[in-house]
């Protein structure tokens, strides 16, 4: 066996075809690309932000039909010194298709449920109102229950372009780069989150010898109900000394 | 000279030497009767040995301490345990032997504020390290704890309901690789020891089942292998570490080694990767800009009983 650990991972993994695909490239200064991907969607003309758009045009044309579509290439931050070659850090982006849009499901003429880009309505229908509420919507949308503060559908979503999120500024930010939208309210989870210690990952904590992946916040939390639901642990030890809880004394 | 039923007489006492006739005292039938029984019983205390024996080959008993064996014997040896896994657990494996890295000294951060008690981490060690099932055995364990005490006995390690409670924090404890390690100085045989890069390793064949160092732990870390593990084929783990995860032996001690067959390679550990809330955070704390230093310098971070000078690289911090 080659590489047997990985073959116990159930799913495919996507890591290991980019990283053949790629191989070790070099990144430079942190701190810059971060600063330039989050002024991103507003920058196109700033030439500062050339090498951004290189690499979005690479990773929206890599994700053509041949490539896993639940994989973007948004974030290229890498926590090693500046100079040393190192393997990519892939941000997974759950459920996305190639042209990076939302999407809804919706049921069909023939009673089956489609992916239905927002476009199918919204560009015929008049744009609601950004204060919009969930609660208030009375066709379409109403089975989505929204537990998020004091949000509205505005604040994230809203014209024109309903495929990509709203910036409170009104600039649009694609889904794969959610955390610029939701680092504006929770940016200590933001800041966490590209050093590290917020949201998991896979792969290498040595970037030298291999990539790395990790997740938008919407690949673990739902945007409209963020909140951790719990859940049933897995099986406790069953050993001798583990057995379930008494409330015996041993005089 | 006949006496009256005609056998010849011999000497004075009516026997004529011929073993059938010797008169047999109690004496000696007491005599052989205790040989016997003490030869059985002999038998008897040596049968262990023979069933050790079949599970330990020449090879094993002989074998030098890992630190004294050459690349040779090394490759030897692993390709002694390979054929061993191959014939009792029916699985192809591959065992390395990958050495600790100059310039990298593994930490291990836990953030006890997003840390739900899913018991994730728990079940990717156990898979991982190929475990014995019948135990569930696994390096980590996972203390419901009351909130605002750090009292592990009010701790539960087997609660079996959703998580987590409102009034509830969790605590996975696993090995802390101490740099103080009180496990190491207590070996008798020396067959643990503190690698260069920090992780606290077992020899599992120069372990003798003695226990002490699981009694010196304060962390309650460490495993014994009470018996021999059962896994079925398709389970077992094929990438195996010498000092990490290979099958261990019946009765020799076992622990976390932050599953050096994986970080050694650069990978992370199983635990981190299996963490749904990110609360894991792994690396090489000599790299000023790794994501474990990042947290030492700007988290409240502390580290478990810290009074009793252990030193652990395993460090807790909270968010807020």
């Amino acid at each position: 066996m080659k590489d047997p650990g990985e073959s116990r991972t159930s799913e495919p993994d996507p890591l290991a075809h980019r990283s053949r695909g790629a191989g070790p490239v070099r990144r430079a200064d942190r701190g810059g690309r971060w600063a330039r991907r989050g002024s991103a969607p507003a920058a196109a003309s700033a030439g500062a932000a050339w090498a951004l758009g290189l690499t979005l045009a690479v990773a929206i044309a890599a994700c053509g039909p041949h490539e896993p579509p639940a994989l973007v290439a948004a974030n290229t931050w890498s926590p090693a010194a500046a100079g040393a070659a190192q393997h990519e850090v892939v941000v997974r982006h759950a459920g996305q298709s190639g042209r990076l849009g939302l999407e809804v499901a919706a049921r069909g003429p023939s009673g089956d449920w489609a992916r239905v880009p927002c476009a199918t309505c919204h560009t015929l229908l008049a744009p609601p109102s950004p204060a919009q509420r969930v609660a208030g919507v009375s066709e379409f949308h109403t089975g989505l229950r929204l537990r998020h503060g004091e949000l509205t559908c505005g604040s994230c979503h809203g014209a024109p372009d309903y495929a990509a999120l709203r910036l409170a500024d009104g600039r649009d930010v694609q889904p794969a780069d959610v955390m610029t939208l939701c680092g504006q309210c929770h940016g200590s989870q933001r800041r966490d989150w590209e050093h590290g210690a917020h949201g998991g990952m896979r792969g290498h904590w040595d970037l030298t010898r291999g990539p790395r992946e990790r997740q938008t916040c919407t690949a673990c939390h739902d945007p409209h109900a963020p909140a951790f639901v719990g859940m049933n642990p897995a099986p406790g030890p069953r050993d001798r000394f583990q057995g379930p809880r008494t409330e015996e004394h041993h005089d | 000279m006949t006496d009256e039923q005609g056998r010849p007489a011999a000497g004075g006492d009516g026997h004529d030497g011929s073993i059938w006739d010797r008169r047999v005292s109690r004496r000696t039938v007491a005599k052989v009767g205790a040989g016997m029984l003490g030869v059985a019983a002999f038998g008897r205390a040596l049968a262990p040995l023979t069933e050790w024996a079949e599970s330990l080959s020449m090879d094993e008993f002989l074998q030098r301490h890992y630190k004294e064996l050459t690349p040779e014997d090394m490759a030897a040896v692993i390709a002694r345990v390979e054929a061993e896994t191959k014939r009792d657990y029916g699985a192809d494996v591959t065992v390395t032997d990958t050495k600790a890295q100059d310039g990298v000294q593994f930490g291990y951060a836990l953030n006890l504020s997003v840390c739900i008690g899913c018991r994730k981490c728990v079940e990717a060690c156990h898979l991982e390290n190929n475990h014995d099932r019948a135990t569930n055995n696994s390096y980590i364990r996972v203390f419901e704890m009351d909130k605002g005490s750090l009292d592990f006995e009010r701790g539960d390690a087997t609660y079996d309901h959703p998580v987590p409670q409102p009034d509830k924090f969790y605590l996975p404890v696993q090995c802390q690789q101490c740099d103080n390690p009180p496990c190491v100085s207590v070996c008798p045989v020396e067959a643990t020891w503190k690698e260069q890069d920090g992780v606290v390793v077992v020899d599992y064949d120069w372990c003798i089942g003695c226990r002490y160092c699981e009694a010196a732990c304060p962390y309650h870390a460490r495993r014994f292998n009470w018996k021999r593990p059962e896994i079925p084929a398709a389970e077992v783990n094929p990438n195996q570490g010498y000092l990490s995860n290979r099958i261990r032996p019946q009765g020799v001690m076992e622990k976390c080694t932050f599953c050096l067959h994986r970080t050694r390679q650069g990978r992370l550990p199983a635990c981190l990767e299996a963490c749904p809330t990110g609360a894991r955070v792994f690396g090489n704390l000599l790299d000023p800009s790794s994501e474990i230093r990042w947290v030492l310098a700007n988290k409240r971070v502390f580290v478990l009983k810290e009074e009793l000078g252990t030193r652990p690289r395993f460090f807790y911090f909270f968010d807020k």
